[in-house]
């Protein structure tokens, strides 16, 4: 999976090549009609947005459609300061002559890749306009850089994840941003289905994986108390996984689930309470 | 020569009095090992992510000690005598007692226990639906021990790791019972079946219990269970004690009612006509439990147990609540009442729109608001406000009153008490602001600027033949590194402030303490700023105590003002903030900063409670922010996020983790906004 993430700034990219996805189905189980919705918007041409908590299945889902629908895939992960040139190109210095060199998108425009634009608000807002002539009836790139305009090849789709439970102030997605896109609602599975999910993920035992889900359950009933960070699907994979691999299980939750939530030490107190309760060694 | 009644009464009096001064010294008695106290937050947190529910957790009181006249009589068996707080629910909250006694303590660590027995009464409370309870002590008794039962069940279930514990409890439970020869018949069939459940596995149920699903299924059970005890023993010739209560055992309290109707009017009416009377106030031991009054106790005809009207002393003798002695003695001492009443196990609550004329303060909250009104205070000449009311979305044109009092003058040496106990703490909050003196600073690698940066332009070139990407911010540029601000900070000193952060500060002192040293970092920055508490009690009186002014500038002066802050009354926000941000708009700084401290919602004796105090008090913000002011809270209620998103805006404000870090975190947050 690793070999699909570009990391940016994409300094030493001078493969013109886009990775294409694996061979092997990457897995994901589906809460509701995400894939079919998903389809439709891919074969109409629309853009879509996914909101969510993080660790709750998104980049998995666009994976996994990428592999469906037979696309390259994309992934851009966006930080604050993400410019319109990391995403679109710029020109470089080679041999005493400059060359233009395409950025992510533009790669993905021309190609016809899908293009995943993670945690979207982070980006400056200059990078973040950029996408608009590719979200209406257009479906145009115009790189002002070179006064290039390329069109989108049919198999280009654009996504975006974004993270609503997060506050910003300066950042929040504008509304004429917003307005340009099919949004699609993820959160944490039902238990049985994220009792599922570990089990594929981390080779666990279903006892320990419906424990964990439970446990996971009650402390993201903190979350209004002043918890910050619930646990996602992710850390309950990960911590699945160490005990998979030997780790006594509340040590495994001391450090993979309670640890990373918070600093507070009343609240990681109190959950350690819960795992204590929770778990037997 | 008194009547033998009143010598009898006297006697209980005397030797009720005798107990209730012992017991105080007893819970004096200093340890901070392992209190509720300690590790109470902690508690309400797990309880609240095992309920999924905020749970809230309070003290437990000590049992009333025995009326002398009952032991005198005999009534009461010695193995019955609750000689400690047991823990306890009433169908909402939970009460645990503050400490475990050095035995029980060997069982189990004191966080354990505590965590277990907190776990349990949620669960029972949990299971509490049913209405009626048996009134037969033998049934009622069976019943509960049927739910504790099935609670336990429950909890073994699904919480695996605490089924040792839960063993660990019963065992100690185990060896504390009576001696089977202080017992009679009834009494050793139901011990016998508590003993049956303390020896067996939590996730098993012994029989002749059974699973109850429903406390429906425990009251059958309780019910055919207690008389088949009745036949057996021949019961009406035995009569059932009771059975001793321990802490595995608890209490069942009566189910909390909810909030009495507040009568404005009327409490309108009575603030117009000020009292001259001073209320006294004196701290309770320990709070009566209230009580629903039954129907015919306001009975007129005065029983001939009441307090003789001479009698010098002042006691309350009266669990029926016939008459408070302090309604017929106005120099009556405050404290002996308080005495008096701690020694009552319960008291009928009454709601007067009066002015009381003794406050007793008990340790732990009233649940209900009572509805307590203050006479205006004349004194002071007030600016009057309006008031947004959400419910017919406009503004009461003559809201609430501001009246300015003058503030006190506290310890001269408080102050530099604080800073000799803190000085790592000044430090950080002095580096914090230090940084931001108006000054020019030049800013290198600008994407625009009246220079270039020859230093950039040298890497950028450098960079660029090593086949880097280009750099485009080459200039640099001289600005005044900030704007010029004016700074006010509000302090909320309203009653709730009085809570305990830790065991030796109360909220109130980490937001003086607070204040203090943000007001010695502020003087050195150079900016004009002012600082104001506010508190008050109804709309007539919103209280704001100027501690500086933007002019003023006498450090001692202003440091006593801030070492004589104490607890007031209500949080009436939203006229604080009207005032404040007046104030704020009467300077010319380029940049204005409303930072209120609070801690906890706006709420006042009136309507100003819930969601109209949240709604008034974000318009007063909406229109502060009209005003080209800057508003941020920060708070240290834990359910603040809540309601302070919606009143301040994401991202303008905090909710303190830990009140501790309050003064590092305001100076966090004045160099935040400082900077933008
Ligand atoms: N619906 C799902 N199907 C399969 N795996 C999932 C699902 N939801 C979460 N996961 C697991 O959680 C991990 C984190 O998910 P990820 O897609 O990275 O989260 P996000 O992109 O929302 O932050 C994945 O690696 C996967 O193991
Ligand atoms: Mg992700």
């Amino acid at each position: 999976m690793e070999d699909l993430l570009i990391k940016l700034p994409a300094l030493e990219n001078t493969r013109q090549d886009v990775p294409h996805p694996q061979a092997e189905e990457p897995y994901y189980l589906p809460f509701g009609d995400e894939v079919s919705i998903f389809m439709q918007c891919h074969r109409r041409h629309l853009a879509v947005m996914l909101k969510g908590p993080t660790g709750c299945g998104k980049t998995r889902f666009v994976e996994h459609m990428a592999w469906r629908l037979k696309r390259p895939l994309i992934i851009v992960s966006c930080h604050d300061d993400l410019t319109a040139a990391d995403l679109v190109g710029r020109f470089l210095i080679r041999d005493n002559a400059t060359v233009w060199q395409d950025g992510p998108l533009t790669r993905a425009v021309r190609t016809g890749a899908i293009c995943y634009l993670d945690e979207v608000v982070e980006a400056r807002q200059d990078a973040v306009v950029v996408i608009h002539p590719l979200t209406d009836y257009r479906r145009v790139l115009p790189v002002d850089k070179t006064g290039e305009l390329i069109e989108a090849t049919p198999g280009f789709q654009l996504v975006i994840s974004y993270n609503p439970g997060y506050q910003h102030v300066t950042k929040d997605l504008k509304p004429s941003t917003r307005q340009r896109f099919v949004a699609l609602d993820f959160d944490f599975p039902p238990p049985e289905r994220e009792a599922e999910i570990v089990i594929h993920e981390s080779g666990a035992e279903p006892v320990l994986a419906h424990d964990l889900v439970a446990l996971a359950g009650r402390i993201r009933g903190l979350a209004d108390r002043g918890l910050a960070e619930v646990p996602s699907t992710r850390l309950l994979v990960a911590t699945a996984r160490l005990i998979a691999n030997g780790i006594a299980p509340r040590l495994a939750c001391h450090v993979a689930l309670v640890s990373p939530l918070s600093d507070d030490p009343v609240l990681v107190a109190a959950m350690l309470d819960l795992v204590d309760a929770t778990l037997v060694d | 020569m008194a009547e033998p009644e009143g010598l009898i009464i006297d006697a209980a009096r005397q030797a009720t009095a005798f107990v209730s001064r012992l017991w105080d010294h007893d819970n004096n008695v200093p340890d901070n090992s392992c209190t509720l106290s300690a590790c109470r937050q902690r508690l309400e947190f797990l309880l609240s992510a095992v309920h999924g529910h905020a749970v809230s957790l309070r003290v437990a009181q000590p049992p009333a000690p025995p009326s002398a006249l009952s032991r005198l009589f005999g009534r009461i068996p010695r193995h019955l005598i609750e000689t400690r707080p047991l823990p306890a629910n009433d169908g909402a909250t939970i009460f645990l007692p503050m400490q475990l006694d050095p035995g029980e303590q060997s069982a189990l660590s004191p966080h354990h226990f505590f965590r277990l027995l907190a776990l349990q009464q949620a669960g029972r409370a949990r299971r509490r639906e049913i209405q009626t309870l048996p009134i037969d002590t033998l049934t009622l008794d069976l019943f509960q021990l049927s739910e504790a039962v099935a609670a336990d069940h429950a909890l073994a279930l699904h919480f695996a790791g605490l089924r040792l514990d839960l063993a660990a409890l019963r065992r100690a439970m185990l060896s504390q019972r009576p001696p089977p020869s202080l017992l009679n018949a009834v009494e050793q069939a139901v011990e016998e079946l508590y003993c049956g459940v303390l020896k067996a596995s939590p996730d098993d149920i012994p029989p002749p219990l059974a699973l109850a699903r429903k406390p429906e299924d425990s009251l059958d059970w309780a019910v055919e269970m207690s008389m088949k005890i009745s036949t057996r023993t021949r019961m009406p010739t035995v009569r059932y004690r009771g059975c001793a209560k321990d802490l595995w055992w608890g209490k069942m309290l009566p189910p909390s009612s909810g909030n009495q109707p507040i009568r404005y009017e009327e409490a309108l009416r009575d603030m117009m006509q000020p009292s001259a009377n001073p209320r006294r106030s004196a701290n309770l031991s320990r709070r009566p439990q209230a009580r629903e009054k039954t129907p015919d106790e306001d009975d007129e005809t005065q029983g001939m147990w009441m307090v003789q009207k001479d009698d010098p002393q002042q006691h309350v003798e009266d669990p029926a609540g016939l008459q408070r002695p302090a309604d017929r003695d106005d120099d009556a001492d405050a404290g002996d009442l308080a005495d008096s009443l701690s020694e009552l196990p319960e008291a009928q609550l009454i709601s007067s729109s009066k002015t009381v004329r003794e406050l007793l303060l008990a340790d732990d909250p009233l649940d209900q608001r009572t509805t307590l009104v203050l006479p205006g205070k004349g004194a002071a000449h007030g600016i009057v406000y309006p008031e947004w009311d959400f419910r017919v979305s406009r503004y009461h044109k003559e809201g609430a009153i501001v009246r300015l009092q003058p503030p006190l003058l506290g310890d001269v040496g408080w102050a530099e008490s604080v800073v000799a106990r803190r000085p790592a703490l000044l430090r950080q909050v002095q580096l914090r602001l230090e940084g931001l003196r108006p000054r020019r600073i030049r800013y290198h690698r600008q994407p625009e600027g009246e220079e270039i940066d020859i230093n950039a332009c040298v890497n950028a070139f450098a960079e660029r033949r090593a086949g880097l990407p280009p750099q485009d911010r080459l200039y640099q540029s001289v600005k005044a590194a900030r704007r010029d601000i004016a700074v006010a900070l509000l302090i909320d000193i309203s009653g709730s402030t009085d809570g305990w952060v830790s065991q030796e500060l109360r909220i109130i002192d980490v937001e003086k303490e607070a204040l203090l040293l943000v007001y010695l970092a502020l003087t050195k920055l150079g900016d004009p700023f002012c600082i104001y508490a506010f508190s008050g009690e109804s709309a007539q009186n919103v209280s704001l105590w100027p501690l500086k002014n933007f002019e003023e500038n006498d450090r001692i002066l202003v440091q006593r003002r801030i070492a004589a802050l104490e607890p007031q009354l209500y949080t009436r926000a939203g006229a604080a903030i009207r005032h404040t941000t007046s104030l704020l708009t009467a300077t010319s700084a380029q940049y204005r900063l409303l930072i209120l401290l609070s801690d906890g919602k706006p709420n006042d004796v009136d309507r100003y409670e819930g969601r109209y105090g949240v709604e008034d008090m974000r318009q007063a913000v909406a229109e502060a922010r009209l005003q080209a002011i800057h508003p941020f809270c920060i708070t240290v209620d834990r359910h603040a996020p809540q309601y302070l998103a919606r009143v301040f805006g994401a991202r303008h404000y905090a909710v303190l983790q830990q009140a501790e870090t309050l003064p590092v975190v305001l100076a966090d947050v004045l160099r935040r906004l400082i900077r933008q």
